[in-house]
């Protein structure tokens, strides 16, 4: 998305209380516990070890720690990651 | 849960991947809308995980460019499980020949249960069955229920209800007697009319309806009898019941004089004394002086404590009165007469408020200077009153 477009579509989320990620195209995540994530509107992974997976969004990703992390599930409109997690990091703009 | 389910019955494989790039392969799989799941990193080149047996077949132009191997490690859901059954034969048809069985006996009823019995035994109500051919291992093709049914109704009389259900191997039978009072004992009579009149509505509860809207009646007209054929169509005599709605008139009449006599106090009083002493009297005063007059007494009795003495003084006060003829206003008359005649509608049991619609008629009664007014009153009621037979 266009910078400017993406500035208008922010405040438009903001001022008409819209869903931010159907209008932005931001990942919805959801956590049960420390031991399930699931995460709508991902781009994919960039790694994914036992200890360690990083998913990839539309601007930015996702940095989850932990151990006996395993994909339960991927396909292209979710993800959900189980194991013991320990850590979430985000990166890059949001 | 669904998805997991779906899966197993389209059958799935599990797969192993191998290579350097893997997240870049899974990552090609899932943008490809296939589905991926239990992945699982193995060592740092190997990954497994299960994908649907339609979509494996897809995945070789997915691997291009990618320095990835993957390979079938295990198969698993319905066609592979039915795929294994298919080749023991022997199985198979010791599974059919076994549905087979359970389908023939199940043509046959193993267990009979007879509920709702007081005063009969299940032993009665079985051995009528069992005249019939029903018994534990009868064929449940033969087994008419509302046959059944009726051949108990006529069998006991007793019973009031039966019913016979056939729910799998389980045949049901359930019966009610007739609670109280005996049969004997049942009065056996009719609905008749208490009034005569217009029939507006008839609802008979139990009996044959001998009327019908429109229909007129007089007293002691049957309205619905007491034979009739029940629900299993037999003729019964017993009590009707119902409701006959009908339109009835009763009529009422009522007087009252033009005149009226009233008394008027002149002013004038007299009193006189009375002295009792046990069984003594002695009056003190002169005799009345007045043809028309009232009397009031007022007795004081002379006591100690709460013993009372046997002597009194009594007061006798006369105050002289005249009768004067007074005129009443025709109007006044007639509302009176009118009321009059409410009242005597009254005390035959018709209450103002049930009238639906009235019809008075006036007549001027002149030699003994007054008026009469007759009152034509509608009710709708129940005209049904139950009589018995002898």
């Amino acid at each position: 998305m266009d910078r400017g477009l993406d500035k208008v579509a922010k405040k438009l989320v903001k001022i008409m209380d819209l869903p931010a990620d159907a209008i932005l195209d931001l990942p919805r995540i959801t956590m049960v516990g420390n031991t399930e994530v699931s995460i709508e509107n991902h781009k994919g992974i960039e790694k994914y070890t036992s200890t360690e997976t990083v998913i990839r969004f539309q601007s930015g990703q996702m940095r989850v720690y932990g151990r006996r992390l395993a994909i339960r599930f991927i396909d292209r409109d979710g993800l959900k990651l189980e194991g013991i997690i320990a850590n979430i990091e985000f990166a890059g703009q949001q | 849960m669904i998805n997991r389910l779906w899966a197993w019955i389209t059958g799935y494989v599990i797969i192993k991947m191998k290579g350097a790039q893997l997240e870049a392969l899974i990552n090609r799989i899932a943008g490809h809308g296939f589905g991926i799941w239990d992945l699982e990193r193995v060592t740092a080149n190997i990954m497994i995980g299960k994908i649907r047996i339609r979509q494996f077949k897809r995945l070789r132009p997915l691997l291009g460019g990618l320095n990835v191997r993957v390979g079938i490690v295990g198969r698993a859901g319905l066609p592979f499980f039915l795929a294994k059954l298919m080749k023991r034969n022997g199985l198979i048809v010791g599974l059919l020949l076994v549905i087979g069985c359970l389908y023939y006996l199940t043509g046959f009823v193993w267990v009979i249960e007879i509920t709702g019995m007081e005063k009969l035994s299940a032993d009665q109500i079985a051995a009528v069955l069992a005249d019939q051919g029903i018994k534990v291992g009868a064929a449940k093709a033969q087994i008419r229920p509302n046959y059944l049914e009726n051949l108990l109704l006529t069998q006991f009389p007793e019973l009031s209800w039966a019913g016979v259900s056939l729910k799998g191997v389980l045949m049901q039978v359930a019966v009610a007697e007739q609670a109280s009072p005996d049969l004997a004992e049942v009065q056996y009579g009719d609905m008749v009319a208490a009034d005569s009149g217009l029939v507006t509505q008839v609802v008979p509860f139990r009996g044959t309806a001998l009327v019908s809207a429109g229909s007129t009646v007089k007293k002691g007209d049957v309205l619905i009898s007491g034979e009739y054929y029940d629900q299993y169509g037999r003729w019964q005599k017993g009590s009707a019941e119902g409701i006959v709605r009908a339109r009835v008139w009763y009529d009422a009449f009522g007087e009252a004089a033009f005149s009226k006599v009233t008394e008027v106090a002149t002013g004038n009083y007299h009193t006189v004394y009375t002295l009792t002493l046990g069984k003594w009297k002695v009056r003190l005063g002169r005799r009345v002086p007045f043809t028309d007059h009232t009397n009031t007494v007022q007795v004081w009795q002379v006591r100690i404590g709460s013993l009372k003495l046997p002597i009194a003084v009594a007061r006798q006060t006369y105050a002289e009165v005249e009768y004067h003829t007074v005129l009443v206003a025709p109007e006044q008359a007639r509302a009176l007469a009118l009321e009059r005649a409410w009242q005597q509608l009254a005390a035959t049991g018709v209450e103002r408020d049930q009238v639906m619609e009235s019809q008075v008629d006036e007549y001027i009664i002149a030699d003994q200077h007054g008026i009469r007014v007759g009152l034509i009153a509608e009710v709708e009621q129940n005209i049904a009153r139950f009589v018995p037979r002898p």
